[in-house]
């Protein structure tokens, strides 16, 4: 006796996150995988980026802070501030 | 001395006679002869002191003696109208087909004669007495002040004597308002018969309300009842007179009014009833009140009071069915029409909401009534209740309690929401979606805590648009004039925040999104560009993400499924797998509702494609990864069983129940349920479902456990009782509100001691400060309980603060 079951079509649900942890943005205090003050949409619109001494801010966030200051550093640690490449694919993750 | 007394003698005697002779004959301009020399003799002894005294008690006992004639020659007359009046109540069951009882002529004559008479008699006696007053203060100039000044008003005094002694009179034993009603009432019915019966002949005439000459009843009738009605005045008796045929004129138009009003809402009765009003009534009173200028004013102020009459009665006939007019909108708008111009010519407004309210409470608040249709029913009053009174007042005042109502019904928000999402085919709901269209009322109208600075312009526009509320309104209600006709407005506001609604239609929107199998979604984005309009962008922000989540799923799924699998970055290359069937929604997880974050053990094929697409979807979009929300999504899936063939759209969580019976043909619950991750009474609830469609079968052995089989046929057995299918994004709204409560201590604290704090600061202070239990709740679950408080009356929210109340 048959008992065969095909799946025709899964349509899943899921949420992305920044991978940057539960935390907020330092500088605007909204969480990362949210927007910054400025911004009207998460996610590609409103990007996260990490510096290499690793901490994280919104691209806007950390932008407008840089064009403010006369010496480009972290806002956290005063180490000058350089964009993290992102690794594509560099880290294959848990999922 | 007894000269003088033999003066005055012959001077009591002569007048007396005179006295009461009078009236006779034509009243004389001049004394006669024999009484001028008595008036003279008297006089000349200086008795001219005693002579008003005398005179007026002899003019009263001929007086009396003419209203005795008077009463007895009015009795035919009274006897006929009683009998025409019985008549007539028996008449008006035969439905009139004999008209009206008429009055013999001869009798009208006998009144109209004895009426006459009683006139001339006093007139006379009047004149006389003034001449022979007059002709005492001519003959003795020396006479007091005060005597003179007796002797002056003898004559106006015994006029209001003789009044007040006809007045008491009771013509053929009745009071004279009983005849006098009865007589125009008869008068009244001939006339408006003759009208009738003119109408067919002369359409014209009806159209410009003047009825000619040509609709009395015969050419004599109109000048009878004319002289009539002048004699009355004549004798003092317009007061009478006036109340009885303002009492005629009244039944009248109200008997007229209620034959002509049979229910119904779709035509206008307030015009033709004025119109009628202008035409009989007016004619009969053109007839009983005085020519000339006096009675030009009268009857002017007769036609104000008439149509007065009229709107007073058609108001008062149409506010009784108000609320059948109200579930006939917007097919009823000409009965709505009546009752504006009713409500605006009168102060009909308090009788209005009293019995609307009334008829609102005992025939739609109960209950057994759907919520939709109280909803339905209030949009149609609030419509209709706009198009009767601009001002909002009376909205304001009966929406009290339907508002009130729905705000107890717990399924109110869920059914406005659902009404403004619901699919096309419903017709209510395009009814609320068009309203929502609707945007001229739009987004100014909203009480605008947060829109800041353009919040002075708007209340600027507003105090332009201001106009004070009727006298009558309830002044203990805020002049809501500006929305009045704003239906959503109106229906949001039940809840007296925006916020409430708002998060009820994200976790709507939220629900119907994720069980959707694509990622079409023209029709919310129409609803969300409706009600941006209406509420305004900030507020509906997470809706829009949610929305464009959906649109950018769609992209990121064409795109994720045309990663090659040999990409080079994906080192796990030997796991990948073909995920042509998989396609995934892919949200913002902030801007959702709480989405459940708990997991299952799916398939192993199942995450295989997931963890695939995930790969795949780290290649284009790293740093970002996904996380799966395995109880969410919808499957579809055939399933070959015995000989047949079937079809299912279900939950992940049901299709993955269903894969495992692929492989083996029975589990034990416990396995199952172990293997799957979820507890034996999850697994239960949800496997019903394929016991139900004959799929699967369980069974249990005494001592042994539970033990699921799958059928090799399909059967057809008893139903078992399932669960309620769908996951809830978000526990019940009552469960969420007792879970706040345990801080409504430390809310109610903190407003003591603040006295006014915006939502944030409360949410801060809440996570400073509380810590049993903590604080875990977010910004919009405390708005959304902030929200219930103030709905709860237990604060009140102004201008982006709330206090105490």
């Amino acid at each position: 006796m048959t008992f065969e079951v095909k799946i025709k079509k899964w349509h899943a649900v899921a949420s992305w996150t920044w991978n940057a942890g539960d935390d907020v943005c330092g500088i605007c205090r909204m969480p990362f995988d949210g927007c910054p003050p400025d911004g009207k949409f998460p996610g590609d619109d409103s990007p996260v980026v990490w510096g290499i001494c690793t901490h994280a801010f919104h691209l806007q966030c950390i932008n407008r802070w840089l064009q403010s200051q006369a010496e480009q550093k972290c806002p956290f640690c005063r180490r000058q501030w350089e964009f993290k490449q992102a690794v594509v694919g560099g880290e294959d993750s848990d999922t | 001395m007894a000269a003088a007394a033999a003066a005055w003698l012959s001077f009591a005697d002569a007048s007396g006679a005179a006295l009461a002779a009078a009236g006779g004959s034509a009243a004389t301009a001049r004394l006669p002869g024999d009484l001028a020399g008595a008036v003279d003799g008297i006089t000349a002894h200086g008795l001219a002191p005693l002579v008003p005294a005398q005179l007026l008690s002899a003019a009263v006992a001929a007086l009396r003696a003419r209203v005795a004639r008077l009463q007895a020659a009015l009795g035919p007359v009274a006897a006929a109208l009683e009998a025409a009046a019985a008549g007539e109540g028996g008449e008006d069951e035969e439905d009139g087909e004999q008209g009206a009882a008429a009055l013999p002529e001869e009798l009208e004559d006998a009144l109209a004669e004895a009426l006459r008479e009683a006139c001339e008699g006093v007139e006379a006696a009047t004149q006389l007495l003034s001449l022979l007053c007059e002709r005492v203060l001519c003959s003795q100039p020396t006479l007091s002040a005060a005597d003179r000044a007796a002797l002056l008003a003898a004559g106006p005094r015994f006029r209001r004597d003789a009044a007040a002694a006809l007045v008491d009179a009771q013509p053929g034993g009745h009071s004279w308002a009983a005849l006098l009603y009865r007589y125009y009432w008869l008068k009244l019915r001939q006339l408006s018969e003759a009208a009738a019966a003119a109408e067919g002949e002369d359409e014209a005439m009806a159209e410009d309300g003047e009825p000619g000459s040509s609709s009395l009843p015969h050419p004599g009738w109109g000048a009878r009842l004319r002289d009539v009605a002048a004699y009355l005045r004549a004798l003092g008796l317009e007061a009478v007179s006036e109340e009885a045929f303002a009492a005629v004129v009244c039944r009248h138009l109200r008997e007229h009014l209620e034959e002509r009003t049979h229910r119904a809402f779709d035509e206008r009765i307030l015009g033709p009833a004025l119109r009628y009003s202008a035409s009989t009534p007016l004619a009969f009173l053109r007839l009983v009140l005085p020519q000339g200028t006096d009675g030009a004013a009268a009857l002017a102020a007769w036609r104000a009071r008439l149509s007065y009459y009229v709107y007073e009665a058609v108001g008062g006939l149409r506010i009784a069915d108000m609320f059948d007019i109200v579930v006939d909108w917007p097919d009823s708008l000409p009965a709505v029409e009546d009752i504006r111009d009713c409500l605006q010519n009168t102060s009909l407004h308090r009788r209005f909401v009293a019995a609307f309210r009334k008829s609102l409470t005992d025939r739609l608040l109960r209950p057994g009534a759907a919520t939709a249709d109280i909803i339905a029913q209030y949009v149609s009053t609030i419509k209709a209740l706009a198009a009767c009174d601009p001002s909002g007042a009376i909205l304001g005042a009966v929406s009290g309690p339907i508002r009130a109502y729905l705000r107890g019904r717990r399924d109110t928000i869920r059914c406005i929401v659902t009404s403004l999402t619901a699919d096309e085919e419903d017709a209510a709901a395009q009814s609320l979606l068009a309203e929502l269209d609707n945007t001229e009322a739009a987004a100014e109208d909203y009480d605008s805590d947060f829109e800041g600075g353009e919040a002075d312009a708007l209340a600027l526009k507003e105090a332009e648009r201001w106009e004070p509320d009727p006298v009558d309104a309830d002044p203990s209600r805020a002049s809501s004039a500006a929305a009045a006709g704003d239906v959503i407005s109106r229906l949001v506001g039940i809840y007296g925040s925006k916020e409430l609604f708002i998060n009820e239609y994200r976790s709507m929107l939220a629900d119907r999104l994720l069980s959707k199998g694509d990622y079409e979604c023209d029709r919310e984005l129409r609803t969300l560009e409706l009600l941006k309009v209406r509420f305004g962008e900030g507020n509906l922000h997470n809706a829009e993400v949610m929305l464009k989540d959906l649109a950018d799923s769609k992209r990121i799924n064409a795109n994720v499924k045309s990663v090659p699998n040999t990409a080079t970055p994906l080192r796990r290359r030997r796991h990948l797998v073909d995920i042509n069937a998989l396609q995934a929604t892919i949200v913002s997880h902030l801007f959702w509702p709480q989405l459940p974050a708990e997991e299952f053990n799916l398939p192993s094929e199942v995450s295989a494609m997931l963890s695939t697409y995930a790969a795949k979807y780290r290649s284009l979009k790293a740093p970002r990864k996904l996380q799966w929300r395995p109880w969410l999504g919808t499957v579809s899936l055939d399933l070959a069983i015995g000989d047949q063939m079937l079809e299912f759209n279900v939950s992940p969580f049901h299709a993955s129940v269903l894969m495992h019976f692929q492989s083996r043909p029975e589990w034990p619950a416990a396995e199952l349920a172990e293997r799957m991750g979820v507890a034996p009474d999850a697994l239960r609830r949800k496997i019903v479902f394929w016991i139900n469609q004959g799929v699967l079968s369980e069974s249990r052995v005494a001592g042994q456990q539970l033990v699921y089989r799958r059928n090799e046929q399909l059967q057809t057995g008893p139903a078992v009782a399932q669960e309620q299918e769908g996951m809830e994004l978000e526990g019940g709204a009552a469960d969420k509100h007792a879970e706040m409560a345990a801080y409504e201590p430390f809310i109610m604290g903190m407003l003591t001691n603040f006295d006014a704090l915006p939502l944030d600061r409360v949410h801060n202070m809440l996570k400073m400060f509380a810590s049993d239990p903590p604080y875990d709740k977010s910004l919009e679950q405390l708005g959304a309980y902030m929200g219930r408080l103030v709905a709860d009356e237990k604060l009140s929210l102004e201008g982006g603060t709330y206090r105490k109340r």
